[in-house]
């Protein structure tokens, strides 16, 4: 049994060595150039007059305000079409569902135009609204309508994922127990698939405040209007560094304070559950 | 006192499901039948869960679904309490939130003295704020009950109550169903494909083959001696075979038939000389000697070679030939020792008329 075990760990020495050699690779390709921005940025002399210029400022209250309402119209949205999704059979729905996953590989730069044809002034959409009255393109809403189109797709995949993998005969149980679909969709749906929610929640607000390429086509690069952190980001690169620098440090903070919080605020809610 | 009425018929694809239920709260009625005969469907149809493409069900008169006048009452308005095969509690849900989930949130007193009657009577009043993940078997099958009783309904389903526990857990889980039947006093459906659970539990059995009820009554005589082709496949009769009549002697109760060379005598049934029939017994009533047996009631005695013996979890079979008929004779281990009967050697079967029946397409 013991020579077995341990020609067992011979086998496994090499595939396990080249295992560890291949995550420290991959942990370096990713850490050390975050940790470049760090240590470049913490010895930037300006970081604090950055951090307090009225510019950056309103750069992150845009990108702040702007995500958390795309989340929240993702959430709102996305969760009952996720839901929908997930238990039909329908061949619509099926199509659909690979039509919401289309932004995820669609260049950004492409969305933006896209949303332009739509929501532009000469849009399909854009030009019967503007003679109302109703201006979409390079505003904050456009920044909002950006985010969306791009980020979306992470919630709704992950939601659909999740509301797919629980076994329908709960939700009946509970039907049959008395208890409304809405009841049924608050007490059993939503907590048996929380941890995929926020996974997707989480992504997705990632992404709306990444959110670049898409944004810049549609909703331009305005100071206190339409420039988010990483337009901020791109206008700083063009005349000073050190600037882009503090702004980048910002930006990976508030993600990372982000991802933290959703993935504590998971945890929590998974402890009370159980 | 609640009674149920039901006519279903469901068609999906090429699957037929046409039957028709009447119940009242002194029946457990005992769904019988094979994988995807649709036992399920049955009570998914019931419970509201599936929509029967024509149908009414009433409870105690009240009508819950009627296709003819539109009349639909969905599931969480039908007060039918479930308990699925595998019991699917709400894994996220403590033992007893999953009992009271289909209650109020605030208890008034007689919901509390509830609520301790179905505790008490599944003993479950000690698993409290357990998590249901780390229960045995046995005590999540009490959970599921007590669960849907909570809700004190008209009509209780069981899916397989038994079907995947050990076999003393078995026997007290039969126990509990009969106990909590006398003390709630609600018409009880059992789905089953298990012939000792439909014996223990069943006041009344439908034999479902297809979609469509194929044979009805009481429990053992359908099992015990099925008047159908089909039900006696169904539930394994060892001994079916094709004979034909060949004398009817009314006096005595008694049809002859000839089964290949043997005169088989079986009860009198409404035949004519020279019809083919099918007649089936079963293994367990064949009695097996090694000398012929003399001054005995059984009419029917044969001389036969033993071609096979085959043993068994539930006893040794042996397979006996006599010309071209053959049969199979269930006995015990210790009889085989006693008889100390081997392959190849000669024996002699016997069994009543009366063990015999004659089985209709």
């Amino acid at each position: 049994m013991t020579n077995r075990t341990q020609t067992a760990q011979n086998i496994n020495k090499p595939s396990h060595t080249l295992g560890v050699l291949i995550i420290c690779i991959y942990v370096c390709f990713i850490g050390l150039p975050l940790l470049a921005l760090i240590i470049k940025a913490a010895s930037s002399a300006s970081v604090f007059t950055v951090i307090l210029s009225p510019t950056t400022i309103q750069a992150i209250k845009l990108s702040i305000v702007t995500s958390v309402i795309s989340v929240i119209v993702i959430v709102v949205v996305g969760t009952p079409v996720a839901y929908m999704i997930s238990r039909s059979d329908s061949k619509i729905l099926k199509i659909l569902d690979v039509f919401i996953e289309l932004p995820i590989i669609l260049p950004p730069v492409v969305a933006g135009v896209a949303m332009l044809m739509a929501f532009g002034r000469q849009g399909i959409i854009g030009a019967p609204l503007e003679q109302l009255g109703i201006t979409i393109p390079f505003t904050t809403t456009a920044v909002i309508f950006a985010q969306i189109f791009v980020a979306a797709p992470f919630y709704i995949r992950s939601a659909r994922i999740s509301f797919g993998a629980i076994d329908n005969d709960l939700e009946d149980l509970s039907r049959t127990l008395g208890k409304s679909p809405w009841y049924t969709f608050w007490r059993i749906t939503i907590p048996l698939t929380w941890t995929g929610l926020t996974t997707g929640l989480a992504l997705t607000w990632a992404r709306s405040l990444s959110e670049f390429g898409a944004t810049l086509m549609f909703a331009g690069n305005m100071i206190g209007k339409t420039q988010t952190m990483p337009l901020g980001i791109l206008t700083a690169m063009e005349t000073d560094l050190n600037a882009a620098l503090s702004l980048s440090l910002i930006l990976l903070i508030v993600s990372v304070c982000i991802l933290l919080g959703i993935h504590l605020l998971s945890s929590k809610l998974s402890k009370y559950r159980s | 006192m609640n009674s149920i009425e039901a006519q279903l018929n469901y068609i999906n694809n090429n699957f037929n499901l046409s039957v028709d239920i009447k119940m009242t709260d002194s029946d457990r009625l005992i769904l019988y039948g094979p994988s995807g005969s649709g036992k399920t469907t049955i009570l998914k149809l019931l419970l509201g869960l599936l929509q029967p493409n024509r149908g009414k069900i009433s409870i105690s008169g009240q009508v819950i679904l009627d296709t003819q006048t539109e009349t639909y009452i969905p599931a969480h308005k039908r007060k039918i309490g479930y308990v699925p095969q595998d019991y699917r509690l709400f894994p996220h849900l403590s033992v007893i939130n999953n009992i009271t989930y289909g209650m109020p949130k605030h208890l008034t007193e007689s919901q509390k003295k509830f609520l301790n009657l179905i505790t008490e009577t599944l003993s479950i009043n000690d698993l409290g704020d357990r998590n249901v993940n780390n229960l045995s078997g046995g005590e999540m099958q009490r959970v599921a009950i007590g669960r849907a009783l909570s809700i004190k309904p008209n009509l209780l389903l069981l899916d397989e109550p038994s079907t995947s526990l050990d076999s003393e857990l078995r026997i007290s889980v039969r126990t509990l169903i009969k106990r909590i039947h006398e003390e709630f006093k609600i018409p009880t459906i059992i789905v089953t494909h298990d012939q000792q659970e439909a014996l223990a539990l069943g006041t009344q059995l439908h034999v479902l083959h297809n979609g469509q009820f194929i044979e009805s009554g009481e429990p053992s005589i359908i099992l015990g001696q099925p008047q159908k082709l089909q039900t006696a496949a169904l539930i394994d009769i060892e001994n079916i075979f094709s004979a034909t009549v060949t004398e009817r002697d009314s006096t005595n109760g008694i049809t002859v038939c000839q089964y290949h060379s043997l005169n088989v005598e079986i009860p009198l049934y409404d035949t004519q000389i020279g019809d083919s029939i099918q007649v089936g017994i079963k293994a367990s009533d064949i009695i097996v000697a090694t000398k012929r047996p003399t001054h005995i009631s059984a009419r029917n005695v044969f001389e036969v070679e033993v071609i096979h013996i085959d043993q068994d979890h539930s006893g040794i079979m042996l397979k006996c030939k006599s010309g071209l008929s053959e049969f199979s004779a269930k006995i015990t281990k210790s009889a085989l020792d006693d008889l100390d009967i081997s392959q190849g050697q000669n024996a002699y079967i016997l069994f009543k008329a009366s063990s015999c029946f004659m089985l209709k397409p």
